[in-house]
Parts: C-alpha cells; sequence; structure tokens
C-alpha cells in the first residue's frame, strides 16, 4: 500500500512504484499506435475520453488519495477549468494552449480555497466530504445564472477548419495525442510526489494526522498543497475537455453523474496507485458502454442498476483497487524464491 | 542546591477545564537543560492533559508556557515541534501503512524543513542507537508493542527535540525490557535532550527523576528532588491508596 518504496528493498526486483511508472507509460505508448489507427470516431471518442477519465484519476489521486480527504465533490475543479479555458477562447479568442494552464491555475485556485476554508478554519473532517459536493452545486447554480457563460445553454466551440493554434482538429486523432500528453504529465506529477519528501509527508498526514503534527509537520498545509497539484490537474483536463467535447453547459461539467463516474475511476483502480487510475478507466468506460448496450433499450434503470451491484461486488472484493491486488501479486512474487535462498 | 540555570521549559499557572472539571489546575513548574522530571500521579491526575497542553494539543484556559524564553503565542503542536519540543503518545501512534525507517525518515524531515538526504541519515543513526535496524523494512502496524513504544521514541529523537515529553513509554514493557529502557533513557538525557517523565512505573520513575513532580486531581501536591523521598510523603501515599482507616491503627 506504501508508495515510498526504496530503490532495491526488493533484492533486485524494481520497486512496485517504479513498476506502476514504467506501466503507465508502457499503456500510453500502446494506445498511441492503437488509436491513430482506429477507424471509427466513435471508438476514438471513447478512447480520449477515457483516458481524460484516468487523467482525472491521477489527479484525485493526489487530492484524495494520498490525503486521506474524503474529497467527493472533485469535478468542481474540472467545471471551472472547462469555463475558465471555453470563455477565455470563445469571447476572448484566447488560444486553448495558453486557456489550460490557466484553467489550471484557476482550479488550484479553487481547491486551495476550498481547502483553507475548510481544514483551516477547523470543519471537521467528515464534513469535507460533503461541503466539496456543495461547493460543486453552487457553481453549478452560479453558472445556471451567469448571463455571460450562456447560463443553461452554456458554451458552443464550433470547429470550422484545422487549426493547430485554436486546438481545433476536424480529425480527431489529435485530441488522442494531446489527452495521452496530458496523461503523461500527470502520472510524471504524481511519481514525483509519492517518490519524493512531499510524498513521506502525506503518508504521515494520511496515516495519522495527530502523531504527524506532534513531528513538525503542518497537517493542514500539506493537505492544500496536494489539494492544489490535484486542482490544477482537474482544471487543465476540463479545459482540454471543453476544446474537444466543443459543448460544455452547467449540469455537466459541475453535474455530480460526471462527478461520481471520476470518482469511480480511481476507487476501483486503487486510491493510493499510480496505475490504479488507467486500469479504473478502461474496466469502467467500456464496461458501462456495454451494459448500456445490452441493457439501456429495455429500460435504463436496469443497465444503472447491474452498474451499481458490480461496483458494490468489487469494492468489497478489493477494497484497495485493482492495483492494490496487483501489488500483492507483485509483492508476493519471488518470495518463495527468497526464503529458500535465506538462512 | 547548586545555582540555577536558565530554565528550559517554563510552566506558568496552567489551567484547563473540561466543564466542571478541572483536568489541570493552576500548576507551575521548570524544567532545566538536561534535567528529567518526573511527573506521576493516579489515574485521571491529569498527567496527560498536562502533556497535550505543553505540547499544544489543548490550549490552555489561563497561563503560559515559555521554552528557552520565547512565548509562543498561537500554540500549535507543529510549531512547537520545530522550536524543539516533541512529545510521545501513550496510546502509540505509528504511521501504519509505512515501514519502521520510513516512520523515522519522515519525522527526520521536521515538517519538511530538513532535506531528504539529511533526514534519512538521521534516521539511520537513531535506529541504531535504539537498536530497531533489524525492524527497518517491516511495516510499522507489525511490530509488538515494546517496539511500537521504541519506534514513538524513535520518531521523536528524529525530530531532534531539545525538550522531550514522553508519556508512558515503559507500559506493558517485560522487566528486562524496562531496564533497557532506563538506560537508554540516560543515553538520551546524555545528549543534552531535557526530558519530561511521565509514568506509572515508580522503578523507573525513581531510577531517572532528577527531581519529581506528583499530582493529584490536576494540582500540584507534592514536588522534591529525592523521587523516594517524595513518594513516601503522607500527602503522596494517600493520594495513591487513600486515607488509612482509624480500625488499622487500633
Amino acid at each position: 500500500m506504501t508508495q515510498n518504496a526504496q530503490p532495491g528493498r526488493g533484492r533486485g526486483k524494481p520497486d512496485w512504484l517504479t513498476v506502476q511508472l514504467v506501466a503507465c507509460l508502457a499503456i500510453a505508448g500502446l494506445l498511441l499506435p492503437v488509436g491513430l489507427f482506429l477507424e471509427s470516431p466513435y471508438s476514438l471518442n471513447i478512447l480520449i475520453i477515457t483516458v481524460i477519465f484516468a487523467v482525472m484519476g491521477v489527479g484525485w489521486v493526489i487530492g484524495a488519495g494520498l490525503t486521506g480527504l474524503l474529497l467527493i465533490g472533485y469535478i468542481s475543479f474540472f467545471g471551472v477549468g472547462a469555463y475558465t479555458s471555453a470563455l477565455l477562447f470563445t469571447k476572448f479568442g484566447v488560444s486553448p494552449w495558453l486557456g489550460m494552464p490557466l484553467a489550471g491555475a484557476v482550479g488550484a485556485g479553487v481547491a486551495v480555497l476550498v481547502g483553507v476554508i475548510t481544514l483551516r478554519f477547523g470543519l471537521r473532517e467528515d464534513y469535507f466530504g460533503l461541503f466539496t459536493v456543495a461547493v460543486s452545486q453552487i457553481f453549478l447554480v452560479l453558472l445556471l445564472n451567469w448571463d455571460f457563460a450562456g447560463r443553461a445553454t452554456g458554451i458552443y466551440i464550433t470547429v470550422i477548419s484545422d487549426d493547430f493554434w485554436t486546438m481545433q482538429f476536424v480529425d480527431r486523432r489529435p485530441y488522442l495525442i494531446i489527452a495521452l500528453g496530458l496523461f503523461v504529465a500527470a502520472t510524471l506529477v504524481a511519481y514525483a510526489i509519492m517518490r519524493g519528501r512531499f510524498g513521506l509527508l502525506l503518508a504521515a498526514v494520511r496515516n495519522n494526522p495527530a502523531a504527524a503534527e506532534a513531528l513538525g509537520i503542518e497537517v493542514s498545509r500539506v493537505r492544500i498543497q496536494a489539494l492544489a497539484v490535484s486542482g490544477a490537474i482537474a482544471g487543465v483536463a476540463g479545459a482540454f475537455y471543453a476544446q474537444f467535447t466543443t459543448f460544455i453547459d452547467p449540469k455537466q461539467v459541475f453535474g455530480l453523474a460526471l462527478n461520481f463516474d471520476f470518482l469511480l475511476v480511481p476507487v476501483l483502480g486503487g486510491r493510493f496507485s499510480l496505475v490504479g487510475p488507467i486500469i479504473g478507466a478502461f474496466a469502467l468506460r467500456p464496461t458501462k458502454d456495454l451494459l448500456r448496450a445490452m441493457f439501456g433499450g429495455v429500460a435504463d434503470a436496469v443497465f444503472l442498476v447491474i452498474y451499481g451491484l458490480l461496483l458494490v461486488v468489487f469494492i468489497l472484493l478489493l477494497p484497495r483497487g485493482a492495483a492494490g491486488f496487483l501489488e500483492d501479486r507483485y509483492k508476493s512474487l519471488g518470495r518463495k524464491d527468497d526464503d529458500g535462498a535465506a538462512p | 542546591m547548586s545555582a540555577p540555570s536558565p530554565p528550559i521549559l517554563q510552566v506558568e499557572h496552567l489551567t484547563k477545564r473540561f466543564g466542571g472539571l478541572t483536568a489541570v489546575d493552576d500548576v507551575s513548574f521548570t524544567l532545566t537543560p538536561g534535567e528529567i522530571l518526573g511527573i506521576i500521579g493516579p489515574n485521571g491526575s491529569g498527567k496527560t492533559t498536562l502533556f497535550s497542553l505543553i505540547s499544544g494539543f489543548l490550549m490552555p484556559d489561563s497561563g503560559v508556557v515559555t521554552l528557552q524564553g520565547t512565548t509562543v503565542p498561537k500554540r500549535r503542536p507543529a510549531a512547537l515541534a520545530r522550536m524543539g519540543l516533541v512529545r510521545t503518545f501513550q496510546i502509540v501512534q505509528p504511521f501504519a501503512e509505512v515501514t519502521v525507517e520510513e516512520n523515522v525518515i519522515i519525522a527526520g524531515l521536521l515538517g519538511g524543513s530538513r532535506p531528504l538526504a539529511e533526514a534519512r541519515a538521521i534516521a539511520e543513526e537513531v535506529l541504531h542507537f535504539l537498536e530497531l535496524e533489524p525492524m527497518a523494512s517491516r511495516l510499522a502496524e507489525t511490530l509488538t508493542i515494546a517496539d511500537r513504544k521504541k519506534l514513538e521514541v524513535a520518531r521523536a529523537l528524529a525530530c531532534k527535540p531539545r525538550v522531550l515529553l514522553l508519556d508512558e513509554v515503559m507500559a506493558g514493557l517485560r522487566p528486562s525490557e524496562v531496564d533497557e529502557a532506563i538506560e537508554r533513557i540516560k543515553a538520551i538525557r546524555a545528549r543534552g535532550i531535557s526530558i519530561i517523565l511521565v509514568e506509572h512505573l515508580m522503578r523507573a520513575v525513581v531510577a531517572l527523576s532528577d527531581r519529581l513532580i506528583v499530582l493529584r486531581q490536576g494540582q500540584v501536591i507534592a514536588e522534591g528532588e529525592d523521587p523516594i523521598e517524595v513518594l513516601s510523603r503522607h500527602n503522596v501515599v494517600e493520594a495513591y491508596f487513600g486515607k488509612a482507616p482509624n480500625v488499622a491503627r487500633a
């Protein structure tokens, strides 16, 4: 479960964190040619959305998995990012290439604000989760009533022709390259955190806040810093999402439905892991689409019930997600040989 | 008495009430550099509350704590730890899902104010000092209670404190382990660390304390430099065992 494994502890076997990093990069490297050869734009769109879900998962792992915070309303940071970039582009002609980092900054800013309000002023940790949900609904209501942002109609981004500068592509394939780039970047950020000093401080904060405090760790500050990184990733992902789908409205990018889809990815994949989000994303998106295809026509509720039941069973069987299961497999690999060799 | 050196820690008129109960009642004392101050008292006499007040986990209703001449106005535990005042917990609080070594490295970071390489070096030294090296790569949750107590001390030491508050670090240890712990605490003091020791185990208290304070219902009822003499005082015996019944005297 720990991710601060030190190199060489496994006697020649690379440590689990390194394995995860390699796996993430390999998956990204594999998806690129696969995606570029996909004939159907429908499949390509699903693939790109799936990668975006993985990016959101990595962001959530940093802000929630590593901090131990019950970050439920994660979509707020995504939504403000989407609106920031979309408004800058459609109203002021600012390139999404600039809009993405700005959206990241806004996402981080909102995350810090949420963190300061809840953690610094002593809102109890159980209520942190409820508060984050409330924040997403506040944004929803604000944007439903903001004329400049199109109220309930949202924002349309019209794609006329291919243009790199405005991140507009009639052929969808360049979006896959960008999405994979975001995934690799987010993964490298998470890896650096898990491997380094900040990861150790987060492990302390997550494991035992009181003991961490007693050892000189400013628990709230550490958590807010992690939230900022997490919010930045979600903001960038939101900006990309707006540009990719060419349409956003408040009910979508601040909606609880999408929010919980985002949350399930790291929860199923592995809340504390690097490789969990990409596993979770690829396990969830196709399953949902498959179930929808099988039962969706009959009765929409049926497929959601089955989907929900599957999730419950999975979470009960693997509380640390798929990556936790894989970690145990990996760590027991070759252990018998070691014991046999040891005196 | 020798000439008093300036205190490293000064506690003045600390009071903490929980509703109608006054857990700590107008407690004052000083700790001089290199001293081991023992604090004893029956269960519920306010020892752990006093620790929490000094280490910033609880805010006192009144009173002042001064560390090396500076009063920390808004006392937060993390800030105090960085100033050199570190506590252990009576109920051990390991970071369960990381290794013993990582537990100590985390403490060595002192909240991120030291680089990782330095924290690693400190951890290595502390693990060696407390003979925890064989367990270094084990998960903290797999340790025995004695080793967990040791780990609690190891983490506190990795902060490199000037004042160390030890809260019942010997409870639950076997007699041989207690002897070992007594020697270790002496060695810690020899490093120039001042110690406040809350302990139920009289043997350890007598062996270690340069000075002893007895608490009862939140108040200091006895204080002195000879632990045996303090322990045999009438009101101290009474605090532990109650008043001797009259029939016994007849």
